[in-house]
């Protein structure tokens, strides 16, 4: 069975998201759900939108949206970022992704891609020196 | 009238536990000696599967020039022997040490012997060359890993059995049920550390 | 059986015993962690190239075909003999689909100049103990001894897939590497008719989406600031954007993303849970 996040994976993966966000125009959001009713990917973008990611100036948003109870997990970033990464990288982050998740390592997986994102902010997108 | 019927009520209630912890005691203990013999059964089919090699193993080494005889004939009488030991025995080995004792002095002879035998094949190397000798050299030595892999978990599953059957409250009923709750024999790593009742020197 | 035959049977089988097999579950060694990639190298015995070739091709052979094969590499299994550790290893990562038990796995051990290829139950019928062997002997040996390692490996798991899928054409590119300059193109018309579908899909969709999202209303938002409840802010920031004309600026600027599996990942199962027998050859060089 997946296992749930508690207090301490919260402050975790908040920690990961900082860490990610730091330095660069990037910005990275975890969407945890309890009920999805339709397909993941589809729900992902439209929490993308819900939260007005998409407002982000830079157009680099990413958002993780991990379902437990369903065992539903997709990683949606915004047009800017997935120009520079492309659809190799998004198969490739879902598949290290499914690797923690298969054993309900939750928060480890969560944070395995923010970081990975967060690289790709570091490498594409650092912020300039008036940040 | 309060206090008539508090008496059975309280023994009843005490009885209605103890069936229930015994009940539940009884279920491990069926499915753990379950989960042993389906081990044995496990155990069994590696140990047939390295019969079944060695027709074919003796065929290819007779046919090599000059190969000691003695050492593939033993190997073939330690198959026969290991053979010998009715399947009723062997199924019964669970229950009675004497016979289990026996089955895997059996089967370590048969190992021995085929050990020695591919030991001695290093002095053949055009033997050692051929194709079919290689393949079953490889199966041999698999199916010995195979063996030790499987007695492993068999040990394992034993044990499993065996802890909480001398544990409380299991102990205590386990004889009532006849042989079907007796310790699980183990196999042993070193069968010469038993004072083997018939050497002589 | 005569006395002296039990007799020698006994001697003989306690070297045997001593000459490391698996009876003792004598030595308490620390399994690694389970291999989060496909190859695993400790040791830093495959070039860059190598182990970046190996990766994809043993990934792609797991999306195609669901067997699981990993190569890993150490230097040595120190005091414990060489099959105990690796069978007890592969166990315990249990590599391999549950129930299919499909999971194979290469060690290479550069201290000890050891190699084992440990089968699981599944894979026994076609990687055999003597295809193994035969892989072991005839390929993966004489490489390591000419001390090309990268070939030895790459040898090795080639040999093992066709072993295992004889069909399969290890020489088919990855389906997840794409070339990424031809690509651009492709892409980028794909992003706004993608974008342009989507934008429409959601207008046409959104008083049912309304609906449905009271009941998404469950879970909640992670930022860098913490964990904070999300639907009543999804609520709120949706509504604002209708009344004021917001949302329809959102469409502008649209995404683009991906997940596992094409729509959704879905990590029931997985590729753990598989279950090993010892099945396999062992060779040194």
């Amino acid at each position: 069975m997946a296992s749930k996040l508690g207090a301490a994976d919260h402050a975790r993966i908040a920690r990961a998201i900082a860490a990610a966000e730091n330095g660069t125009t990037g910005t990275i959001a975890v969407r945890i759900v309890n009920h999805p009713h339709l397909d993941s990917l589809e729900l992902a973008k439209r929490e993308f939108l819900a939260n007005r990611m998409h407002d982000h100036t830079a157009g680099n948003a990413a958002l993780v949206l991990v379902a437990p109870g369903a065992r539903q997990f997709a990683v949606v970033g915004d047009r800017a970022l997935h120009a520079r990464v492309g659809d190799a990288f998004w198969q490739q982050v879902t598949l290290e992704m499914r690797r923690y998740f298969a054993y309900g390592q939750l928060a480890d997986g969560i944070v395995h891609a923010i970081e990975r994102v967060g690289a790709q902010f570091h490498e594409h997108f650092a912020a300039g020196p008036s940040a | 009238m309060q206090g008539k019927y508090t008496p059975a009520i309280a023994i009843g209630a005490v009885v209605v536990i103890l069936l229930f912890l015994v009940g539940g005691t009884y279920n491990s203990l069926v499915s753990l000696s379950q989960a042993v013999d389906a081990q044995w059964g496990q155990v069994q089919n590696v140990y047939e599967r390295r019969a079944e090699l060695i027709p074919n193993l003796v065929a290819t080494v007779k046919g090599a020039a000059n190969f000691e005889s003695s050492t593939y004939e033993a190997v073939a009488q330690a198959r026969a022997s290991a053979g010998q030991i009715s399947p009723a025995v062997v199924q019964n080995a669970l229950s009675d040490p004497k016979a289990f004792a026996q089955y895997q002095q059996a089967q370590d002879a048969l190992g021995s012997a085929l050990t020695h035998l591919l030991a001695v094949s290093e002095n053949y190397p055009q033997l050692k060359a051929t194709q079919n000798f290689q393949t079953l050299q490889a199966q041999i030595e698999g199916s010995e890993n195979r063996i030790a892999f499987e007695r492993m978990k068999y040990n394992d599953a034993a044990r499993a059995f065996n802890t909480r059957r001398d544990s409380i409250p299991a102990v205590f009923f386990a004889g009532f049920f006849g042989s079907r709750f007796n310790e699980k024999p183990y196999f042993q790593s070193q069968p010469g550390s038993d004072k083997p009742p018939t050497v002589q020197f | 059986m005569n006395q002296r035959a039990v007799c020698a049977a006994f001697a003989v089988a306690t070297l045997w015993a001593a000459a490391g097999s698996l009876t003792a579950r004598a030595a308490d060694f620390t399994v690694p962690p389970r291999p989060q990639t496909e190859v695993v190298d400790t040791a830093g015995a495959l070039s860059d190239a190598t182990r970046t070739a190996l990766e994809s091709e043993l990934e792609s052979f797991e999306s195609a075909t669901g067997n699981h094969l990993v190569v890993y590499i150490a230097q040595t299994t120190g005091n414990v003999p060489l099959e105990t550790w690796t069978a007890q290893t592969a166990q315990t990562w249990r590599v391999g689909q549950t129930g299919k038990d499909n999971g194979a796995v290469l060690f290479l051990f550069m201290k000890d100049h050891k190699v084992r290829i440990e089968v699981g139950y599944g894979l026994e019928g076609t990687l055999t103990d003597a295809t193994a062997n035969s892989i072991i002997q005839g390929t993966i040996l004489p490489k390591m001894r000419g001390g090309d390692t990268d070939a030895a490996v790459t040898g090795g798991v080639d040999g093992m897939i066709a072993a295992i899928d004889p069909s399969y054409k290890t020489a088919a590119p990855p389906p997840a590497a794409s070339d990424a300059s031809s690509d651009d193109d492709n892409a980028f018309g794909m992003f706004l008719f993608f974008g342009f579908v989507v934008l429409v899909a959601l207008w046409i969709v959104y008083s049912i989406v309304m609906s449905i999202y009271a009941r998404v209303r469950y879970g909640y938002l992670i930022k860098r600031e913490g964990a904070t409840a999300a639907a009543a802010d999804m609520h709120r920031s949706w509504l604002h954007g209708f009344v004021f004309g917001g949302t329809t600026s959102g469409f502008g600027s649209f995404f683009s993303g991906g997940s596992g599996d094409g729509g959704g990942g879905g990590f029931s199962g997985g590729s753990f849970g598989g279950s090993f027998g010892g099945g396999g050859a062992s060779g040194s060089w």
